[in-house]
């Protein structure tokens, strides 16, 4: 009898396991594509996020650059096209200032020049970058004049940063 | 019907017995690697009686073909399930007795397909669609079993399997004896002579037919049960047949010459006499009892199952159980071993994302999904904006885009009349030579990935083509 009893109990709880088994597997599969959706959305999120941290990296870097770099001032623009193009000044020159972070700041000038040969204009500008804190050109227009070749009307827009403290 | 088919194949030697003049006669069966081998024992031998009261080896016998019933019946269905709804009602059909007062079982089952007539044993019958189901029966009274085994306990056997001496018989003189490779539908006799009865099996080729309890006037009678068992449709009947001999009858020299010449001249062929004829009935029920093959009973059954074996048939129902019971917990721990892992795997993203988030922000950030990724684009934004101006120190200077314009305007027939260039934007007009050269200045600029559009218009004067190559006015800047 005891016997029975226990061969019962065993078939018993074989039978409500297997169920259970069975069940839960199919519950399981049931949420498969629902479970792939919310890994594959969550991973996206960290992917965003990670090359975020990768995008503002890449900032910090050059700022570390630049604090390395030992001018903390950029030369003056004045003297620089003065250099190029002795005895002529700027036709206008606007002059701006913006704070930035940790005592820097960037200046920003613009320099309109008529009748200018263009092919020099470059120069002044590659000369202006090749500064140790240099002056990078941001924006260029350049107006030809009619019938003629490599003249024209320049105006550049260039910014560099500089050290307050 | 016996539920339990098995015989002894759990256990690794037995004694096979076999009762002739109410004598045992006994050998000692040994399982080694798929092999039986068999020694003759005496019953009086102290390591018979010693090996099954120890229980290492358990005893086996037989019903004889007398105190046993074996026909082929045919049932009009294909499925074996229902073919066995209605297969007893066929037997108790064919037994002598009724079918409530014996064991019975169906030892092998053929499934055969129809199509077209059918024809069994010479009678013709009507065209029968899908198939037949052949099934071997074996019966025996209740009554004639038990008397075998109080007749086996009048020797202190107690045997755990009761065979049936036909089939014995027929497969053991298979084993011993195998079909000849292009005889197999030679057909094959089995006569067992033993001292007080004789029992022949009728087969052909590999394939028993039908086993038979022969009486005191056998040559008769064998060529009767020959000729209705072997009658091919027709009326034709096989002229070359295979007798195999045994039993201790074959050791009477003069009584086994006369009926081997009696039936050799209506039964010609060859004539074998298997080795140990005594003991051979002793080694089929052996080897029958300790290894899987075709045909194989137990008449010992139902309400005659030995104990021994009735704890076996416990013993295995209680292991398929727990072998479903630990089936069912695998699939749960399994089951349950996913979940956790699915929730760690999630939660550790998470707490990734989170982490993440805040040290961008540079403060918790409570939103979630796409709330968490514009907070922190937020937050991120103003310092970008400050630090812009210390990457493009170490970008490339926008004289090289500068450059690669004028060299195209060089190389492709265009004069510039305004160019105004940015990193973000670029606006450029003046005349191209022809229409297709302001589509390479479009192409190159687009290219180096400024979203540019490009007008353009046949001009009537010099023959150029005006073009305007603009930067169209978004919402924002994107960097």
């Amino acid at each position: 009898m005891n016997e029975n009893l226990s061969a019962r109990i065993l078939w018993l709880s074989a039978a409500v396991f297997l169920v259970i088994g069975v069940g839960m597997t199919v519950q399981n599969l049931n949420t498969t594509d629902d479970l792939y959706r919310r890994f594959k959305k969550k991973s996206g999120e960290l992917k965003i996020l990670r090359n975020m941290e990768t995008d503002l990296a890449r900032f910090e870097t050059a700022k570390k650059k630049t604090e390395q770099i030992p001018e903390k001032h950029p030369v003056s623009l004045n003297g620089l096209l003065q250099e190029m193009f002795p005895g002529s000044k700027a036709d206008d020159m606007k002059d701006s200032r913006k704070d930035l972070i940790d005592g820097w700041l960037i200046r920003q000038k613009e320099i309109s020049m008529n009748d200018i040969p263009v092919g020099k204009s470059m120069e002044f500008v590659q000369k202006a970058e090749s500064q140790k804190l240099p002056w990078c050109l941001t924006r260029c227009v350049i107006r030809a004049v009619p019938r003629t070749t490599g003249i024209g009307q320049v105006i550049l827009t260039m910014e560099a940063l500089d050290k307050t403290e | 019907m016996i539920e339990y088919r098995k015989t002894a194949e759990w256990i690794g030697s037995c004694y096979g017995i076999d009762l002739q003049a109410g004598q045992p006669v006994v050998v000692r069966a040994e399982r080694t690697r798929g092999h039986v081998n068999c020694f003759p024992v005496s019953v009086n031998d102290s390591s018979f009686v010693n090996g099954l009261q120890s229980g290492k080896a358990v005893a086996v016998g037989a019903l004889t073909a007398s105190e046993s019933f074996s026909c082929w019946l045919e049932a009009p269905f294909l499925s074996f399930r229902k073919a066995l709804k209605v297969l007893p009602t066929l037997l108790d059909v064919q037994l002598p007795f009724a079918l409530e007062d014996c064991i019975y079982d169906f030892v092998e089952t053929k499934q055969k397909q129809l199509t077209g007539k059918t024809d069994i044993i010479g009678k013709e019958l009507l065209p029968v669609e899908g198939g037949v189901t052949r099934a071997l029966a074996v019966a025996a009274r209740m009554e004639d079993i038990q008397k075998k085994i109080e007749l086996f306990k009048t020797f202190g056997i107690d045997p755990v399997v009761l065979d049936q001496e036909g089939l014995a018989l027929w497969t053991q003189s298979l084993l011993e004896v195998p079909v000849v490779t292009g005889t197999e539908n030679t057909p094959r006799i089995v006569v067992y002579l033993g001292i007080e009865r004789s029992t022949m099996a009728i087969g052909r080729g590999g394939e028993l037919i039908s086993a038979h309890s022969l009486g005191p006037n056998n040559i008769a009678q064998i060529s009767r049960l020959l000729k209705a068992q072997l009658k091919q449709g027709h009326g034709r009947k096989d002229a070359d047949v295979r007798w195999m001999w045994t039993g201790p009858g074959v050791g009477d020299a003069a009584l086994f010459g006369k009926l081997q010449e009696s039936l050799r001249s209506e039964w010609p062929g060859t004539s074998i006499v298997h080795d140990k004829p005594e003991t051979f009935l002793a080694r089929a029920v052996a080897t029958r009892a300790l290894l899987a093959g075709p045909l194989r009973c137990n008449l010992r059954s139902g309400t005659f199952l030995h104990p021994r074996i009735a704890r076996r048939v416990e013993k295995e129902t209680l292991r398929t159980a727990l072998t479903y019971l630990a089936a069912g917990l695998l699939i749960c721990a399994i089951n349950l071993a996913w979940n956790t892992v699915v929730h760690q795997k999630e939660a550790g993203l998470e707490d990734m994302t989170i982490s993440l988030a805040d040290k961008l922000a540079g403060y918790h950030v409570a939103a979630k999904g796409e709330g968490r990724i514009k907070v922190v684009r937020d937050a991120l934004n103003p310092r970008r904006d400050m630090l812009k101006p210390f990457l493009r120190n170490f970008e490339p200077s926008l004289i090289e885009m500068i450059s690669s314009v004028t060299d195209l305007a060089k190389k492709n027939d265009l004069h510039y009349e305004t160019l105004s260039i940015s990193r973000e934007k670029i606006n450029v007009s003046g005349t191209a030579g022809n229409w297709k050269k302001c589509d390479v200045l479009l192409d190159a600029l687009k290219q180096k990935g400024y979203a540019v559009k490009l007008d353009r218009k046949e001009s009537l004067a010099d023959e150029r083509i005006v073009f305007s190559i603009t930067t169209p006015v978004t919402g924002g800047s994107n960097e």
